[in-house]
């Protein structure tokens, strides 16, 4: 398991500074300020359509924020939020009609590890159906699997929405574990959720969106 | 990389079971309809089977355009790609070469046997195969580019459509227009050097500007 | 001057005083060149009066053209400088080109009848200046169908710059499709030594007609702005955001 998870050496740090994020031409939420580095478990609640996805969109540089910086730091130098960042939105984006092994060999070759494929999936007990189609997963295997590539980016940070949507409690026990592994070697967790589960045990930050 | 997306997107449709296939039914049906509709006899439709075979791939083309983006864009795979640090104008590249093999090349291959029921000489037949081989970089490349810009907008195929047009005009006129004016000496006349350039205009121009758009979606 | 007006707020201003006056010297040139293309001028020998919509048919065209060119250039802007001024312009200049490019296809259309005895031809000129009101057409259609302005604005500019570059070849690729089927339909426009009684009322005609595309230009930039400035002015945040640290 421990090459799964490697040690972040680098100090990591991502500088929020009064960000405004807009949808189409509605404007969500303004001013948002905050520092995030290592070891940092970062919580978003609110209720639903309030903005969380948007939010986590912005930090993962998949949304433009209308106002203010978010800059991403490696060692105090400046970089591109490509390299740090693996995104879990909150539906999957596995294609139907390849299978568990063709959809995490694909995304392991695109981040340059293909050699953890095997070990990867063995980790979240998929490996015993590797050549199952994706669209004939459970709930469970499929958001094993959308652990499963997280992991294989091997990126420093990760951004999760609602990862415990509709787990039963052995699954919401595996992404704690997941993600708890992951911070103690250094990385960071944003997460946005309405469950409470014990990964509130090592949070670090409560980012609380409420209706205006 | 590329090879990678390449792959995935032709064993994706391979398995697809039937979705490849709407634009070869839609083909034949086209060439059918039209053939019932001129007359059915051979002086009628020799002399046009040239441009009918040339409108059937192109409105079939059309049809399938709508497929390369949207989907992708749907299920969150661009993003994806893009926080994966690959590049749009890979992804462009990318999809340019799918699109080709996995709609235009049925079309082409059924374009022989196509002509023959149309009657069309054995000449010709190679020279139709010709311009159409030359002008698929052009029909793949702006059917790549409209979809770039229509994949955020659920059924956009009127858009795609109307986008496009405009651009595979002059591919139409140009296919038609060696066919032509080919002898049996060479098939490299002027007109058909027009349709290279078209399509390597389109490369050239096409490409970048489809990962601008494609960018700019993604934003 | 450019970088004076970029501001919006200052180009508001200017258009105040600035489109009135425009649109005064448009009416009163509309007028001059009215009356010399209906009254003053001689009808043709063969054609008889039908040769008076060649006054509305080639500014009409004119306008056309210069349209699509300035749509280019504005776009450039748009797409290197991400100037909202110049998204603004692009659009307005578009909705008016778009006007002018039917109105040539109709007034050559109602003078062909007459003229040469067809409503349409699939010549060289016709094809690309049809083909031309698509592309119009297909830009429009962007800034509608997209709601968020930005990403409307940077879309279209696109669009606009490839078809830009695909003219050329439209125009070149019917040019030589036409040579090879059918006879070109002479346009005595581009012949040289145009009598001076036909050519005056043409020149104040097409001096008219662009008048007042600027002023339409300016009329469409001003309300876009304005839209501009409410939507900005009505846009509270629909949720605000704590941050707490445990």
């Amino acid at each position: 398991m421990k090459n799964l998870f490697p040690l972040i050496k680098k100090e990591i740090r991502i500088e929020i500074n009064g960000v405004s994020v807009s949808r189409g031409n509605q404007l969500l939420f303004k001013n948002l300020t905050s520092t995030i580095t290592n070891h940092d478990v970062v919580i978003v609640r609110g209720d639903n359509g309030i903005g969380k996805t948007s939010l986590l969109e912005a930090i993962s540089g998949l949304l433009t924020y209308s106002s203010g910086k978010i800059k991403f730091l490696i060692s105090e130098k400046r970089t591109s939020f490509k390299n740090l960042i693996a995104y879990q939105p909150s539906s999957s984006y596995c294609k139907t009609l390849l299978t568990i092994n063709e959809e995490l060999t694909f995304w392991a070759n695109i981040h340059n590890n293909s050699s953890l494929v095997d070990d990867v999936l063995k980790f979240v007990n998929l490996h015993g159906v590797f050549n199952l189609k994706t669209q004939n997963l459970s709930t469970g295997q499929r958001k094993r699997l959308e652990i499963a590539k997280v992991i294989i980016t091997q990126k420093p940070i990760w951004i999760f929405d609602e990862p415990y949507a509709g787990m039963d409690d052995n699954g919401v026990e595996l992404i704690d574990t997941v993600l708890k592994e992951h911070v103690s070697r250094g990385g960071i967790v944003i997460l946005a959720s309405h469950k409470h589960t014990k990964i509130e045990k090592i949070q670090t930050k409560i980012i609380n969106m409420k209706a205006n | 990389m590329i090879l990678n997306l390449i792959k995935r997107d032709i064993v994706i449709a391979s398995r697809s079971g039937g979705s490849v296939l709407n634009g070869l039914i839609f083909f034949c049906l086209f060439i059918a309809l039209a053939s019932i509709s001129l007359g059915g006899t051979s002086d009628v439709l020799k002399p046009l089977s040239p441009a009918l075979i040339w409108l059937a791939i192109v409105f079939s083309t059309m049809l399938s355009y709508q497929n390369i983006f949207q989907e992708d864009y749907k299920d969150g795979n661009l993003s994806q790609l893009r926080l994966g640090g690959i590049s749009a104008l890979n992804i462009c590249i990318a999809k340019s070469i799918s699109f080709s093999i996995q709609s235009i090349l049925p079309l082409i291959l059924s374009v022989p046997i196509v002509a023959i029921l149309l009657n069309m000489p054995l000449s010709e037949i190679k020279t139709i195969m010709a311009t159409l081989i030359i002008a698929t970089p052009g029909l793949t490349v702006y059917g790549v580019f409209s979809s770039a810009i229509a994949a955020k907008i659920p059924g956009g195929s009127f858009f795609i459509v109307l986008i496009t047009s405009p651009f595979l005009i002059p591919l139409l006129i140009f296919g038609l227009e060696s066919m032509n004016s080919a002898s049996d000496v060479s098939i490299f006349n002027s007109e058909l050097r027009v349709l290279i350039g078209l399509s390597l205009i389109a490369i050239a121009i096409g490409l970048p500007a489809s990962a601008a758009a494609l960018k700019t979606n993604m934003e | 001057m450019i970088n004076y007006l970029a501001n919006p707020s200052r180009f508001l201003k200017f258009s105040k005083f600035f489109s009135p006056f425009v649109g005064w010297i448009t009416l009163i040139s509309l007028l001059v060149a009215l009356y010399y293309s209906l009254i003053k001028s001689p009808p043709a020998e063969e054609h008889g009066q039908s040769v008076r919509m060649m006054y509305t048919h080639v500014p009409a065209a004119w306008c056309a053209l210069l349209a699509y060119t300035s749509l280019t250039v504005a776009s450039m802007f748009s797409f290197i400088w991400r100037h909202p001024l110049a998204d603004s312009a692009a659009k307005s200049i578009a909705k008016p080109g778009l006007a002018f490019t039917f109105l040539a296809l109709l007034t050559g259309s109602l003078w062909g009848k007459p003229a040469w005895g067809t409503w349409w031809q699939w010549d060289g000129r016709m094809t690309s200046v049809l083909i031309l009101f698509f592309i119009y057409i297909g830009y429009l259609t962007v800034w509608s169908i997209i709601t968020e302005r930005k990403k409307a604005a940077r879309l279209a500019s696109i669009i606009a710059m490839v078809g830009f570059i695909n003219i050329p070849i439209i125009k070149f690729s019917v040019d030589w499709w036409n040579t090879l089927h059918q006879p070109a339909s002479i346009s005595s426009i581009g012949s040289p030594g145009l009598p001076f009684e036909i050519l005056t009322p043409l020149l104040l005609m097409t001096l008219s007609y662009s008048l007042f595309f600027i002023w339409l230009v300016i009329k469409g930039i001003e309300k876009d702005i304005t839209k501009m400035n409410i939507q900005n002015r009505k846009n509270k945040p629909l949720a605000f955001t704590e941050v707490e640290d445990t």
